[in-house]
């Protein structure tokens, strides 16, 4: 079947066009990945940081009030699935769960493995972070973010591409 | 340009700097967003009453609040008792309108605490120093009628607002908080209402007045009193109120007494 030199030249140009659109994608998926993961990393450190900074004061005075507006403030961005401030002593003074997301017990579960930062079923991520005011600790705040939806567009995008690719080989084949 | 277009245009800005906005200041007792969605309704009612802008202001905290109000920087104030009569010695401001109910301090406390209200050893919270049902006449009562200074006990913590007291009191973070009715009716958070007792009211005084300051015209001032004496039930019935009536200043003669005698307030 591939004794000619024109089958032979056909199939080289189809092995090359093959290796080369895999180095493609595997490239350009592995950016799309280490860019979106780099990106929700930045977003929730930004917010993370605002929120901190919204709730120092009222810390120091227990202005509760305050403070749960903020988190529900907070608890509206989208990817935010769990909230939760502690004082200096460990003690909660404010919370947010998302409903049918996570049960406070085993947020407070996670709070105890006393970890800054880890995934947890290639879902969620778990973030905490120190409270302190002119270099002392006031609280720390811990958070739980989803990255599920994150997860899901870059698998639509790996099927778009390899689906994508596919297409390519074939339609060059039948071309050649 | 000729003398009369130049005359017309300086008219024309003169009359603009005049007519400035009407500032409304409201004490913080709440938190902002809540002030916000009970008092914007009130000041576009005004605006339309008096045909002039009406812009509803507040501040951070009482004590920031005081500060504006001593330093004459609303219009006119919806205030505490206490602050007005320390307004009206500062700037002058004149009390005109107040609600027809009066006011009284009650003592909240989380409905699992066996504790006594009297008890020395007590953690108090409350929403500022002066903040006058809240903090100054439970203070007064608890010195008169029961012999305890929480002044020298130094048990009092402040948090700002009657909103984070009931919030503190139901999560545990003090034993007895100081609040009014108005704003205990108004918790709408009922994981915080449904932990929460009341164990005690202190004595009745004249309720927040609506003061205006010395240097408004008095057209202006009284169609706002006007307007607010007939202010619609519906704008009244987010801020616990029912009716307002006309005020006049000797009815605080009771509350600068009472802030004399807690060294509050110079005689």
């Amino acid at each position: 079947m591939f004794n000619s030199l024109k089958s032979k030249f056909v199939l080289s140009f189809l092995v090359l066009e093959v290796i080369i659109l895999s180095l493609i994608i595997g490239l350009n998926f592995n950016s799309l990945r280490s860019a979106s993961k780099n990106l929700i990393e930045e977003k929730n450190e930004t917010s993370t940081h605002l929120l901190i900074q919204i709730i120092k004061s009222p810390m120091i005075v227990y202005d509760l009030a305050t403070i749960d507006e903020a988190v529900k403030n907070f608890s509206t961005l989208k990817g935010v699935v769990a909230v939760m401030v502690k004082d200096s002593r460990g003690v909660e003074i404010s919370s947010y769960l998302k409903p049918n997301s996570v049960q406070a017990r085993d947020f407070n579960k996670l709070i105890k493995q006393k970890l800054n930062r880890f995934e947890i079923d290639k879902k969620y991520v778990f973030q905490s972070e120190t409270i302190s005011l002119a270099s002392q600790k006031i609280g720390d705040i811990y958070f739980i973010y989803t990255i599920d939806q994150a997860n899901k567009t870059i698998e639509y995008n790996k099927n778009l591409t390899l689906a994508l690719a596919l297409a390519s080989i074939i339609i060059g084949f039948l071309i050649s | 340009m000729n003398f009369l277009h130049k005359i017309s245009i300086v008219l024309y800005l003169s009359i603009g700097l005049l007519q400035s906005d009407v500032i409304m200041g409201v004490v913080p007792q709440q938190s902002p967003t809540k002030l916000l969605q009970t008092w914007r309704p009130i000041a576009e009612y005004l605006s339309e009453k008096i045909g002039e802008k009406v812009v509803f202001k507040t501040e951070k905290s009482i004590p920031e609040f005081e500060s504006v109000l001593y330093s004459g920087g609303y219009d006119f104030a919806y205030m505490n008792p206490y602050h007005y009569v320390v307004a009206h010695k500062k700037q002058k401001y004149m009390a005109y309108v107040r609600a027809k109910k009066n006011i009284k301090g009650l003592v909240a406390a989380n409905k699992k605490s066996k504790m006594n209200f009297t008890d020395a050893n007590a953690q108090y919270v409350f929403p500022s120093p002066n903040a006058f049902a809240a903090t100054l006449l439970i203070k007064y009562d608890l010195l008169q009628k029961y012999g305890v200074s929480l002044e020298t006990l130094s048990k009092a913590r402040y948090v700002n607002s009657h909103d984070s007291v009931y919030k503190g009191i139901a999560r545990g973070f003090g034993d007895f908080g100081g609040g009014i009715e108005r704003t205990y009716k108004a918790i709408q958070d009922e994981s915080v209402k449904s932990q929460l007792k009341i164990l005690y009211h202190t004595s009745e005084y004249p309720s927040h007045p609506f003061a205006f300051k010395s240097t408004m015209r008095g057209d202006k001032r009284q169609a706002i009193v006007d307007a607010l004496l007939s202010i619609p039930d519906p704008l009244l019935a987010p801020l616990k109120m029912k009716k307002l009536k006309l005020v006049n200043n000797e009815e605080y003669d009771v509350v600068k007494d009472l802030a004399i005698k807690l060294q509050v307030m110079e005689k």
